[in-house]
């Protein structure tokens, strides 16, 4: 027996130190090493970034889902380019000048000299005209169901007479202009944000190479993906804008966030997303840590069609009633913003500063309110909301706070897919909690406050409002559109049409080496602008 | 040779009822593969690209119709195609199967090296002070949650000890250093089995020593370790290989848990990824692969009963 205890014992030691030798040679931390041995000559230093699923499709806008999108986008460029706070700047185009009939928002582009595809090919009109049409499923070898992200391309281009719409046309004067007509019901503010989204790509490069090797004019040009492992950029030399700093850029996958955290740590990865479970560790290390707001909104949305929220003075009610701070510093840990109406501080260029004071946080006043509208001992309502921590921590100081009031909701939560068509779709609700994901433009945004929206899921019908976004939206002057959609956030507020509770903050830590790290008001991780700390 | 048809007729009927359980299922549970796909603005910016998805998707066929259309699939060898990546989901899993089988079997082996003489050492051991720590010990490992204990080592041993890999890429290519980033994993998966089949053992060894005729063994001069070898282990086989098929089971499906944690793609990441964007054919498929392996180790281990002892036999007879 004592030899079977030393076979035992043998074996288990001997697994154990082949194990510990192969250790002493490894180099697992290939990525550290290189840093390490490389830091002096950091200009070879790779950003290595993450993501954390594997991507359905890497062609360009295949795959419409943030975590995929936040990455290739370093791969792509387009007419129009985004500075970090949203609005936009000319990229590939040198000049678009917009019209409009009562049909079309026609666009006369002209592009930049000197513009290139990774392939080295000059970029031309055709390739512009190409790439609209395959976002709108208008080149029939292209399967529309393979382009996931195509965003509003198919209304503008290719949207069906029987919804409405007006199929529009390219027309290509020569190697550098065209002009697009789209159909005018997108209107031009968010036509601008589309031809700002919708990539450019080689007419001459077929799409299922796409599949396996995009090909763009971005600042970064594909090198490889291996398919449940990474994809690696490096640096495109003829972007026509100015040069990244970084050379070469991996990102990896990481499917689970806590190991990601101890990755960032251990120095394997060089940028992390910052929560509030891993922000003490973070912060510890003395890194750099990017806050920011999200350009997400978390909207209660009440139902007007409902006896009690179809009286203004019980919304009103509701704004006076909750102290949206409180819900700021349960919900995001103070790093996040009251709102007051459907729109985040994050977009300067949108945001209307001269609500603040609409509704100070004032229970009396809400007590007033509601016996006004003939609820002096208030009511009870269903209150329907996602099943998930964050909208429980959002629910539950809406909850406590009506109940002060004399407003008691009954919280149901549920799963995204019973939620999605019992109260998004069926509006079938009293009040319900939604997180509205942002966007750049101010019209996709304000755009679901338009009475016949599908995103109408209040169903109010306000023809001040209705008047106010179809005009910004018809207006080719931009600036005067900025104005009209002030007026849209006012009008929102004065009618208290939903409660908006809170934009979330947003957190992301850089390894030391490197600074620069800007937030957008969409997912993207925009290497081209970090740079080597000095 | 009728038992054995009888049991492969079984096994059969039982692969068949897992996958009308499991299609119906996902059919009740609240989950739309469009939604998952193009998020609520991207079905209203273009609806007519969710009608195509929901087209090419047949979700606009009756539920019993489309069983009926996999089912026949199936059969011919065809599990469809992931919604999500447009690819036919048996390529899918054939390209994370070597993932898989390499956790799953590198584990079954340490399960097998480390937990039968561990048995063995309790048994004999098992009221000495050294025993009763690996007893402790072994509670332990079997309370401890996997995915925690996964979090544990990667903690320990990559972040603090530079030992091993956060996230595990398998290649054979390279056989040392995939040995060495399997460490850990392995270690996650296994060391909760070890501790199980180590109790098993030194409960069949303890059972078989207090047996008649290892007193009249030892009684006609043979040594303990004659003993053991060539009457109580041999006794004690059956309930060994119960355990371990059973445990071969788990280690398969306790992979789900532990792919995802070190980032190793294999059919329990994929899995994962496809309940999160709904990609039933793909669901489907996997699952119909984790019964396939549950109900071939039973069908396995049966057979192996009745080589080791011919007497089960008698019993279907």
């Amino acid at each position: 027996m004592k030899k079977t205890k030393n076979i035992f014992i043998a074996i288990f030691f001997g697994v154990f130190l082949v194990a510990c030798g192969n250790a002493a040679v490894s180099d697992n931390m290939s990525a550290v090493g290189t840093y390490q041995n490389e830091q002096e000559n950091e200009i070879n230093r790779p950003f290595i970034g993450t993501y954390l699923s594997e991507f359905a499709s890497i062609a360009p806008l295949g795959d419409n889902s943030a975590s995929t999108r936040e990455i290739l986008r370093n791969m792509h460029d387009a007419l129009y380019g985004y500075y970090p706070d949203g609005s936009l700047f000319l990229s590939l185009a040198e000049e678009i000048i917009y019209e409009m009939d009562d049909t079309f928002v026609i666009a006369h582009i002209t592009l930049r000299e000197n513009i290139y595809f990774h392939t080295g090919r000059t970029i031309d009109a055709w390739d512009v005209e190409y790439s609209f049409k395959r976002l709108a499923g208008l080149i029939p070898e292209i399967d529309t169901t393979q382009i996931l992200a195509a965003g509003l391309f198919t209304n503008m281009l290719n949207g069906n007479p029987l919804d409405g719409f007006t199929p529009g046309r390219i027309e290509v004067h020569n190697e550098h202009q065209l002009t697009a007509y789209f159909d005018n019901n997108t209107g031009i503010s968010a036509i601008r944000h589309q031809l700002a989204d919708g990539v450019i790509v080689p007419r001459d490069y077929p799409e299922y190479l796409q599949q396996v090797h995009p090909v763009g004019a971005g600042p970064f040009k594909f090198v490889e993906h291996v398919p449940g492992d990474r994809i690696v950029f490096t640096r495109f030399d003829q972007w026509h804008r100015d040069l990244p700093e970084i050379i070469d850029a991996e990102f990896r996958l990481f499917t689970d966030p806590t190991v990601m955290t101890l990755a960032f740590q251990a120095g394997e990865i060089d940028i992390l997303t910052v929560n509030d479970e891993n922000y003490t560790a973070i912060a510890a290390m003395g890194v750099e840590i990017y806050e920011g707001l999200s350009n997400d909104v978390w909207v209660l949305y009440l139902n007007h069609l409902n006896d009690y929220f179809s009286d203004i003075r019980v919304r009103q009610a509701i704004h006076y009633a909750i102290d949206q701070e409180l819900i700021n510093q349960i919900a995001a840990g103070g790093r996040g913003a009251a709102l007051h109406s459907h729109m985040s501080p994050f977009l300067t260029t949108y945001y209307n500063p001269n609500l603040r004071d609409m509704y100070p946080f004032n229970p009396e006043r809400a007590l007033e309110l509601l016996a006004e509208a003939g609820f002096p001992n208030g009511f009870n309502a269903n209150f329907r909301i996602v099943d998930n921590p964050q909208y429980h921590d959002i629910a539950a100081v809406v909850q406590a706070q009506l109940a002060n009031v004399g407003i008691n909701l009954g919280i149901e939560s549920m799963p995204w897919g019973t939620f999605f068509p019992e109260v998004f779709q069926g509006r079938n609700f009293e009040v319900n909690l939604l997180n509205i994901v942002g966007f750049a433009d101010a019209s996709r945004i304000l755009g679901r406050y338009l009475s016949t929206a599908n995103g109408n899921i209040s169903g109010h019908s306000h023809p001040e409002l209705d008047r106010l976004i179809l005009g910004a939206r018809a207006s080719a002057d931009h600036a005067v559109a900025i104005e009209k959609y002030k007026e849209v956030q006012r009008v929102l507020a004065e009618e208290a049409v939903a409660f908006w509770t809170i934009a979330p903050g947003i957190m992301t830590a850089l390894s030391p080496d490197f600074v620069g790290f800007r937030n957008y008001p969409f997912a993207f991780v925009d290497i081209s602008i970090i740079r080597f700390a000095r | 040779m009728f038992y054995i048809f009888k049991k492969i007729a079984i096994s059969i009927l039982t692969i068949f009822l897992i996958s009308i359980f499991v299609f119906f299922m996902f059919q009740v549970i609240p989950g739309d593969p469009v939604l998952a796909q193009l998020g609520i603005d991207g079905i209203g910016d273009n609806p007519l690209l969710a009608e195509n998805l929901r087209e090419a998707f047949e979700m606009d066929v009756p539920v019993v119709q489309r069983y009926v259309n996999w089912a026949v699939r199936v059969v011919g060898g065809d599990l469809g195609e992931s919604f999500q990546f447009r690819t036919p989901v048996a390529e899918l899993i054939a390209s994370r199967l070597p993932q898989t089988f390499s956790l799953a079997l590198t584990s079954l082996a340490a399960v097998i090296v480390f937990g039968i003489p561990l048995g063995i050492f309790l048994a004999n051991h098992g009221h000495k002070k050294q025993g009763v720590i690996v007893s402790i010990l072994s509670q332990i490992f079997i309370a401890l949650p996997s995915f925690w204990f996964a979090i544990l080592l990667i903690w320990i041993f990559a972040f603090h000890l530079n030992f091993g890999s956060m996230r595990v890429i398998i290649d054979w290519g390279n056989p040392a250093n995939t040995l060495r980033d399997l460490t850990l994993p392995v270690a996650a998966l296994s060391l909760g089995a070890i501790a199980i089949v180590a109790r098993y053992v030194k409960a069949s060894v303890l059972e078989q020593k207090n047996s008649e005729y290892v007193t009249v063994a030892l009684a006609k001069g043979m040594t303990e370790s004659q003993v053991m070898r060539k009457h109580i282990l041999r006794n004690s086989l059956i309930p060994i290989l119960t355990i371990l098929g059973l445990t071969s089971v788990g280690l398969f499906t306790g992979s789900i848990v532990i792919e995802n944690v070190f980032t190793i793609q294999g059919i329990g990441s994929l899995l994962i990824n496809a309940i999160n964007f709904n990609d039933y054919p793909l669901i489907q498929g996997i699952v119909l692969y984790f019964s396939v392996i549950v109900v071939a180790l039973g069908l396995f281990l049966d057979m192996l009963h009745v080589l080791i002892d011919p007497r089960i036999k008698r019993g279907w007879k």
